[in-house]
């Protein structure tokens, strides 16, 4: 009989549906029975699975007027058609187009309509309201639909009563709103980035492009809507993203990064924020010169391409390894590098670069976990070995950019580190390579990789 | 604990958090929502050097606090009925008592994939109103042109055989 009454009452409060004096009896029985507090647990974790399930699986097949409303709620077609459906509609086309030419009265900012946030910086931007375009002035105010764009050189801040601020920066455009008391941000192209105060309960505020949108209770970020991709960048707090092409989110959190395009996976990467050290030497021009920013593994043997990298950056090449246990390495090999290319040439007479006095290798690495130091080393074609440095206790969780002078690397061989590195020899491979002392997995990001001489110093050219 | 091992565990564990809030809560906005205040309070724990170890205790209790609190400023806005406090102690003593391991959630899923591609029609679809388009039962009542007593019998007939289907196989009593 217990048994028959638990079922119910965990069935209704499944549903959504039981009283206040159900959910006290069915918290009675759950707490005299441990057997039922089990079936509690089980049964919402198929409930969530099931809602995670099916959000993948409807993502790409989601039905006719399925439109957002409230919280974000999600909402189907019809299961099945109502024969009001076609005049009910017509009336509120009509209601409608009343209720726009209301709002969107032709003096601009009607009498009594909210203000919604207030212009606290602009420069060379303008705002169109009601269809007219104007220029957008410090402590502007701005209303429901309003629209921004800012110019080549142009930039906005627009301040929220409750302290969230949002940047639009140059070549921009971006609609503000409210929903239901809670803030819309519409990104049409350009970059925002936004500090967003703690939001009210269930007024969650979103910034939307094309391509994704992201949820924000209250945090810090910066969206960018390029090429078809928002890329989301958060530095304060946790937030939710959710590509719009098929529905998949990914939570990006504090110092993490997230790419939402068609054709690549919807994952978080470390964001950078670590400036450049300044004691670092000014190169002149590059020999060779690597910021992934095509997204390609051009020349690279090993390793993936992933969003994020230093400031500025879009992508970065993580190291991989095929053995968990492994430090991850990323091999530089010379054999796809059109710079170097020779016509019918063979491992022994392609290379990267020649090893001239003065070479700075310049890079910068992003590390996870507990490396204990990062090997760099080069493949010398005329020595036949393996020379290299080793960077030891290298900052963990954060950018840091380094210089190395390539003509002391030693070689690899402890008992012949007395043999130099012979200038004019050739490296056909480069590897980064992150040692770690427990054998753990751990993220070794590389990017700006960088070869060259001091500036003002004259190098010749492979 | 450092703020990006913070940051594993706290997506980590999402889902494990994410359904005691559901548990509570019944709202898929809603649980969404208090999921993300609740990270951000353990993020600022954690900036401030107070975390409790183990996490998933911690972060639940953290969690629970969340839970109560939004109700709190619902029922002052009169926009929910109150929720028993009793039920809200009962499901985290439940939560504590059953944690699961990746692995087993990881088995559930396959599993419950392959048991969902059995389901066809009607009962199919009012899962999908309900956990994918979030829908009420009375609004998958009136959408459907059923009662909304039928509605609730379906779906409990539906998540009964899903979770039959699950439990046949062995993997998942395995992978405890």
């Amino acid at each position: 009989m217990e048994r028959l009454r638990f079922d119910a009452l965990l069935d209704r409060h499944a549903d959504g549906i039981a009283t206040s004096a159900e959910a006290d009896e069915l918290a009675a029985l759950l707490k005299a029975n441990p057997e039922f507090r089990r079936e509690f647990v089980e049964r919402t974790r198929l409930e969530i699975t099931l809602h995670d399930l099916l959000s993948t699986q409807n993502a790409t097949a989601r039905p006719n007027g399925n439109v957002k409303a409230g919280r974000g709620r999600k909402r189907h077609a019809s299961l099945r058609k109502s024969p009001w459906l076609l005049p009910f509609g017509i009336a509120a086309s009509i209601l409608l187009a009343i209720g726009v030419y209301v709002l969107w009265v032709p003096q601009g900012m009607k009498r009594g309509q909210e203000t919604l946030a207030r212009v606290s910086a602009a420069t060379n931007a303008h705002f169109s309201r009601a269809n007219r375009i104007e220029p957008l002035a410090n402590a502007n105010v701005l209303v429901n639909g309003d629209l921004i764009s800012t110019d080549n050189d142009g930039r906005v801040e627009i301040d929220y009563a409750d302290g969230t601020r949002v940047t639009l920066e140059s070549n921009g455009r971006m609609n503000v709103s409210l929903s239901n008391g809670a803030k819309r941000v519409r990104l049409l192209s350009g970059e925002v980035s936004a500090s967003v105060a703690k939001q009210p309960a269930g007024q969650a505020m979103i910034i939307a492009t094309a391509t994704a949108q992201a949820t924000i209770v209250g945090t810090q970020l910066r969206l960018k809507d390029r090429d078809g991709e928002t890329r989301l960048e958060v530095t304060q707090g946790l937030v939710r993203l959710q590509r719009s092409s098929d529905g998949r989110t990914v939570d990006v959190a504090a110092g993490q990064v997230a790419v939402a395009a068609s054709g690549r996976d919807l994952v978080t990467e470390a964001l950078v924020k670590t400036p450049e050290s300044p004691a670092l030497v000014a190169l002149g021009t590059p020999l060779l010169r690597e910021d992934f920013e095509n997204g390609r593994m051009e020349g690279w043997a090993d390793g993936v391409i992933v969003p994020g990298g230093v400031e500025g950056s879009r992508y970065a090449i993580s190291a991989s390894s095929s053995d968990a246990n492994a430090s991850p390495h990323v091999d530089f090999s010379a054999v796809r590098l059109p710079l170097v290319r020779l016509p019918g040439g063979t491992r022994d007479n392609e290379w990267i670069f020649t090893v001239q006095r003065g070479l700075i290798l310049q890079f910068s690495f992003f590390l996870e976990g507990e490396a204990g130091s990062i090997r760099v080393q080069g493949f010398d074609n005329e020595q036949h070995d393996n020379f290299g440095v080793n960077l030891e206790q290298p900052a963990v969780g954060r950018w840091t950019t380094v210089q190395l002078h390539v003509d002391a690397f030693l070689h690899n061989d402890p008992q012949r580190q007395s043999e130099p590195l012979k200038q004019g020899t050739h490296f056909r491979s480069l590897q980064f390579q992150a040692e770690s002392p427990s054998r753990k997995p751990t993220r070794f990001l590389i990017d700006n990789v960088i070869l060259a001489a001091p500036a003002g110093t004259d190098v010749p050219r492979n | 604990m450092s703020q990006p091992k913070m940051t594993r565990d706290l997506l980590e564990h999402r889902q494990a958090l994410l359904g005691f809030i559901y548990a509570v809560t019944r709202d898929f906005d809603v649980a969404e929502e208090i999921f993300q205040e609740t990270a951000l309070a353990i993020l600022a724990e954690s900036a401030a050097g107070r975390v409790a170890e183990p996490f998933l205790p911690w972060a639940r209790e953290v969690a629970r606090r969340r839970i109560a609190e939004h109700h709190r400023t619902c029922t002052t806005n009169r926009r929910v009925v109150p929720m028993p406090v009793a039920l809200l102690d009962v499901a985290a003593q439940s939560f504590d008592e059953n944690e699961e391991s990746r692995d087993r959630m990881r088995a559930r899923q396959s599993l419950l994939a392959g048991c969902l591609g059995s389901l066809t029609g009607r009962v199919r679809r009012m899962l999908d109103l309900r956990y994918h388009g979030r829908c009420s039962v009375p609004e998958i009542a009136r959408d459907a042109g059923w009662t909304v007593d039928a509605v609730h019998v379906a779906l409990s007939r539906a998540r009964k055989a899903l979770a039959e289907c699950v439990a046949r196989d062995s993997s998942l009593k395995e992978a405890r």
